[in-house]
């Protein structure tokens, strides 16, 4: 099972949090919930994909929620406004725009993107681990790309 | 479907059929036939967004990761708690056996020579000393 769903969930984990490390701790605490879980597990209560994303997207939340009161408790330097010395030269340039891309996004945005497009799901599997209704999720992606789109043409313009 | 829902379908979805959703498949499939050149539109601004999505991949994870996650299921934990009691049971038995053995050995070292050996009447020694005197007294 490991072999099976750790990508998944570590490629989830990775675009919602565009830090590796915070990732791969949330995917082992994914699969401690797992085992926990395994004796209460009832067929049919709820697809046990569907739960597992739940639970990934929560951890997730969790740390991003601990990421802004650090923020706040205390601000970060000031980070230099200029591009990095080896932005364009390196091949990581596209793929490091698209991850700033996709951070810039407003949190339940970001999630639909990583839910429809990336982990693939179809739109009643996503709004169900959203919770929210299809009209809902539909909303949430149109925008999502259209920010994309936005935040991308405005870095090509720079 | 209208030239407004299939624009609509592809800036909600992006520009790839499959992950549409299943209901409106067909009915995007027949308008891009009928079609074509609107399509053409919609589809050409929604694929270079796709494409732009498909250059963030995810690295694999590594083997490390996988091993760590798996040495902490309860089952392996489980294993290398039994595994650890045996040892425990295994080194207390052996220790056991260990003093054993020394005792036996120690026991063959100092124990007295046999009485056949000297049951003469007049000879007597025990494992201290020879008290074949006590008895010539």
């Amino acid at each position: 099972m490991v072999a099976r769903k750790l990508p998944r969930l570590l490629s989830l984990a990775v675009r919602m949090l565009a830090d590796r490390s915070e990732a791969e701790d949330v995917a082992q605490e994914v699969f401690l919930r797992i085992w926990r879980q395994a004796p209460k597990w009832r067929p049919g209560t709820a697809r046990f994909d569907t739960w597992i994303h739940r639970v990934a997207l929560n951890l997730c939340y969790d740390r991003l929620r601990s990421r802004r009161e650090l923020v706040v408790a205390e601000p970060p330097d000031q980070a230099d406004p200029g591009p990095a010395p080896d932005q364009g030269l390196s091949e990581r340039g596209e793929e490091k725009r698209i991850e700033q891309a996709l951070a810039a996004l407003p949190d339940r945005q970001r999630e639909a993107v990583v839910l429809q497009y990336y982990q693939e799901l179809s739109n009643l599997e996503a709004a169900e681990v959203m919770g929210i209704s299809v009209e809902a999720l539909e909303s949430l992606l149109s925008r999502a790309r259209r920010n994309l789109r936005a935040y991308l043409q405005q870095h090509d313009a720079e | 479907m209208t030239p407004d829902q299939f624009r609509k379908l592809t800036k909600t979805y992006g520009a790839e059929p499959r992950r549409w959703p299943q209901g409106t498949q067909e009915a995007a499939l027949g308008f891009m036939k009928s079609h074509p050149a609107e399509a053409q539109v919609a589809l050409a601004e929604a694929t270079q967004l796709d494409g732009m999505l498909d250059r963030h991949i995810v690295a694999a994870p590594d083997s490390a990761l996988g091993q760590r996650i798996i040495s902490s299921a309860p089952a392996a934990r489980a294993i290398w708690q039994h595994a650890r009691l045996w040892w425990q049971g295994a080194a207390i038995a052996g220790l056991g056996i260990a003093g054993a053995l020394a005792g036996a050995l120690m026991i063959g070292i100092f124990r007295a020579p046999d009485a056949a050996e000297y049951n003469d009447g007049a000879h007597v020694v025990t494992a201290f000393d020879d008290i074949s005197y006590e008895l010539d007294e």
